[in-house]
């Protein structure tokens, strides 16, 4: 039995050390051009966006669902679509915002529902590619509680990095730019590629259990945020994201309580979850994604919306 | 609790460590254990499916029991109709309601009478097909007379909920599991040794191969009205390497899972795909399910011994049964029955397949196989489509001029590789050549192979992918 246990554990250290190699050593060129490099652009762009600012923040609801340019000319401020990835999870999201967050701009923050009941919240695989590969900078901003989460998705993500580099070794990927390239982004950081494409099937979100809970977590967070915000002379407005009809009412249990809770604690959504409800029909290849059609239909709707 | 989870990456290290280190004491506080790791590992998918675990459990073991004891014949007979009517009953409501409330619905409408639809919303119980028929050859042999039943209820609580192979098997015949719940285990490290490799052969199979070939076999099931016919054989090639390496990969592992705890279970499967004929293919594939349809369906009917006309008839039944016991769906029952009627030719030329396959590999043995391949994939098709008129548009797809275009690259460059390592191992694996074995190869390059896989299995990793026969 000693031998086998010795065995096994001298396999796992091995195993260990080699993906700890790998997360920091070996190159990824994936990460170089996919959209979560994009996250660089945007930082630059906020950089040099002047105050006061509009400053759309969420997850890929917002990139793949928003026409900023309408916005912009609405209010007559320069508007900033930092919307990315959902994986990024809403506390980097939020925490990465802060440092430029300036008097007189306007937050409006469309979270995803994800964000609130699930540990989506603290981050996915994508965060991990973000924090070792994208900008590793941004390590020095991921509490505790998160990188526990994030644990699980190192060996991946470290063995994904092995896989791009041996493939990259015998075949020579082409440079295209699809949906999810880094230049898939307009001038405002809107995703628009798509835009002329044909919609793709796609899985609505799952029906739920309905005793799921909203986590307490993300609503301090918020709650925090919002304050920071304040002190900074800046504004936040939180609006419910937009989202397929049929994975609405799968969900709409959960929705419900997260609108309550956020009432609850002075985060209410500007307008009700439903009016962001939308035909199936206007969803591009997720149930958060936008076709053009839809783009335009819910930036005309959040401009009535703050009108 | 999938095998291929974070969950069963903690859960299988802390049971084999208390089942070693802190239960050893007794066989019966090992088999409490096992029972309770079972049951932790079964509610994890949804606590209320418990119920009828234990419910299923508690009454074999009565009837067993009550078997036993009952001296006249007709008591006896009763008590085994009892547990067909309670196993198959749970397995008709949970399963097959709404297929036949539909089917009935659908009969009558069709002669100009409308029912109004009724549709329960039964949860189907995770692996409820593979212990029912575990539990239901216990009281057959004891019926038979061909075991005597246990006594002890943890034991046999233990062997039903064994968690290795409660969701999808190997279904154990009480004979060969349940003896090794009351027999000392003594930890045998090559046989662990064994079991590891398993595992992480059928975790390979099973994240790398199957994982990966399911996103395209998914693309090409829903697109077909628009694809050429190459694409969709692409598409049906994809599917049989899928089903295989994702039903014998959990099979893999939950024999090398049960091997890390001191028990042997049946093999089952044996390289089917290199079989030359459809009569070894079933020889070797889902060996538990087709050898328990035999033993208790097959020749009780009369099997082959009686007429022809009568052995065709045992064999399309028998068939047609298995596709039905895969799911509540048309497609199943279309799939059983073909596989059925390829065997009709055998029957009709009175043609004994030989049991062993001729080692002598050459042209015309390689030619059977590929054969044999293309026949039993072709009936996959009906048991991957949603419903027979998708099947039926399928294959008019696939047989048309566009079969001889070049295929809609779908994965190609992956997928391909993958598909050719699986039938190279395997090959060499059936041949004789056991890859990594401690006496063929030195330690660097075990080493090197073990973690090849274990990095591969982490990279294709996805979260989340649940095995195809858990909906069985």
């Amino acid at each position: 039995m000693k031998n086998f246990l010795v065995k096994i554990i001298k396999l796992t250290l091995f195993t260990i050390f080699v993906l700890v190699l790998s997360l920091f050593f070996v190159p990824d060129k994936v990460s170089e051009t996919s959209i979560l490099a994009a996250l660089k652009d945007k930082n630059e762009l906020l950089g040099k966006t002047p105050s006061p600012k509009i400053i759309l923040v969420g997850g890929s609801n917002v990139s793949f669902g928003m026409d900023s340019k309408k916005l912009e000319k609405r209010y007559r401020m320069p508007v900033v679509n930092t919307g990315l990835h959902g994986g990024l999870g809403m506390e980097f999201m939020l925490n990465h915002i802060k440092p430029y967050v300036q008097k007189g701009d306007v937050l409006i923050l469309m979270p995803e529902y994800e964000y609130f009941y699930t540990d989506n919240f603290y981050g996915e695989m994508e965060l991990v590619s973000v924090i070792f590969d994208v900008e590793p900078e941004s390590k020095k901003i991921i509490s505790t509680e998160q990188w526990s989460h994030l644990l699980k998705y190192l060996p991946v993500y470290s063995a994904k990095k092995i896989k791009n580099y041996a493939s990259s070794l015998f075949q020579k990927s082409a440079d295209v730019i699809d949906i999810y390239h880094r230049n898939s982004f307009n001038s405002y950081g809107d995703a628009c590629l798509h835009w002329n494409l044909p919609n793709q099937s796609y899985l609505p979100a799952p029906a739920l259990k309905g005793n799921e809970k909203v986590n307490a977590k993300s609503i301090q967070f918020l709650k925090e945020f919002k304050l920071y915000v304040k002190n900074k002379g800046a504004g936040l407005l939180i609006f419910p994201p937009v989202i397929d009809k049929t994975s609405f009412d799968n969900q709409k249990i959960i929705i419900e309580k997260i609108a309550e809770e956020l009432k609850n604690n002075d985060l209410t959504f500007f307008t009700k979850p439903s009016a962001y409800r939308y035909e199936d029909s206007l969803f591009f290849n997720s149930y958060y994604h936008l076709n053009k059609k839809g783009v335009d239909k819910r930036t005309e709707q959040l401009i009535r919306d703050l009108d | 609790m999938l095998f291929n989870s974070y969950e069963f990456s903690l859960f299988l290290p802390v049971v084999f460590i208390l089942y070693w280190f802190v239960f050893n004491k007794t066989i019966q506080l090992q088999n409490i254990f096992l029972l309770a790791a079972g049951y932790i590992f079964y509610g994890w998918w949804d606590w209320r499916f418990l119920f009828l675990i234990t419910f299923s459990t508690l009454f074999d073991f009565t009837i067993g029991l009550q078997l036993e004891k009952a001296t006249g014949e007709t008591k006896r007979k009763w008590l085994f109709v009892a547990s067909c009517i309670v196993n198959i009953g749970f397995l008709a409501f949970f399963k097959y309601f709404n297929f036949f409330i539909d089917n009935f619905i659908a009969a009558f409408a069709a002669i100009g009478y409308h029912i109004p639809a009724i549709s329960l919303k039964v949860i189907l119980p995770v692996g409820i097909s593979f212990y029912t028929f575990q539990s239901l050859s216990y009281t057959i042999d004891i019926y038979r007379r061909k075991m005597k039943p246990v006594t002890n209820l943890i034991s046999f609580a233990a062997f039903i909920s064994f968690f290795p192979q409660l969701v999808a098997g190997p279904i154990e015949r009480a004979f060969n599991l349940l003896p090794q719940f009351s027999k000392a285990r003594i930890f045998d490290k090559t046989q662990a040794i064994i079991g590891m490799r398993q595992i992480l052969w059928g975790l390979f199979k099973k994240i790398v191969i199957a994982d990966t070939l399911s996103v395209y076999v998914e693309q090409i099931f829903t697109s077909y009205s628009v694809l050429p016919g190459s694409t969709l054989a692409l598409g049906a090639v994809y599917f049989a390497v899928q089903i295989y390496c994702d039903f014998s990969g959990y099979s893999s592992i939950a024999i090398g899972t049960a091997k890390l705890f001191g028990f042997t279970l049946m093999q089952n499967f044996n390289y089917p795909y290199f079989s030359t004929n459809v009569s070894e293919f079933w020889r070797k594939w889902h060996i538990s399910l087709t050898s328990w349809f035999r033993d208790y369906v097959y020749i009780p009917m009369g099997g082959s011994k009686e007429s022809l006309p009568k052995t065709i008839f045992n064999t399309l039944f028998v068939f047609s049964l298995s596709g039905f016991w895969h799911g509540a769906n048309w497609t199943f029952i279309i799939w059983g029955l073909l596989n059925g009627l390829y065997l009709i030719p055998n029957l009709l030329y009175h043609k004994k397949s030989p049991k062993t396959i001729s080692p002598e590999i050459n042209i015309s043995v390689i030619g059977k196989m590929i054969i044999t391949f293309a026949l039993i994939t072709f009936t996959w098709i009906f048991f991957r489509s949603a419903n027979v008129s998708q099947a039926f548009q399928y294959i008019n797809g696939l047989f048309s001029k566009s079969l001889f275009q070049y295929p809609i690259q779908h994965g190609m460059a992956i997928t391909i590789p993958l598909i050719a390592i699986l039938f190279a191992v395997e090959w060499l694996r059936k041949y004789g050549f056991k890859v990594a074995e401690p006496q063929r190869s030195p330690v660097y390059l075990r080493w090197s192979i073990y973690l090849i896989l274990i990095i591969s299995c982490f990279a294709f990793f996805k979260q989340n992918q649940t095995f195809i026969y858990f909906q069985f």
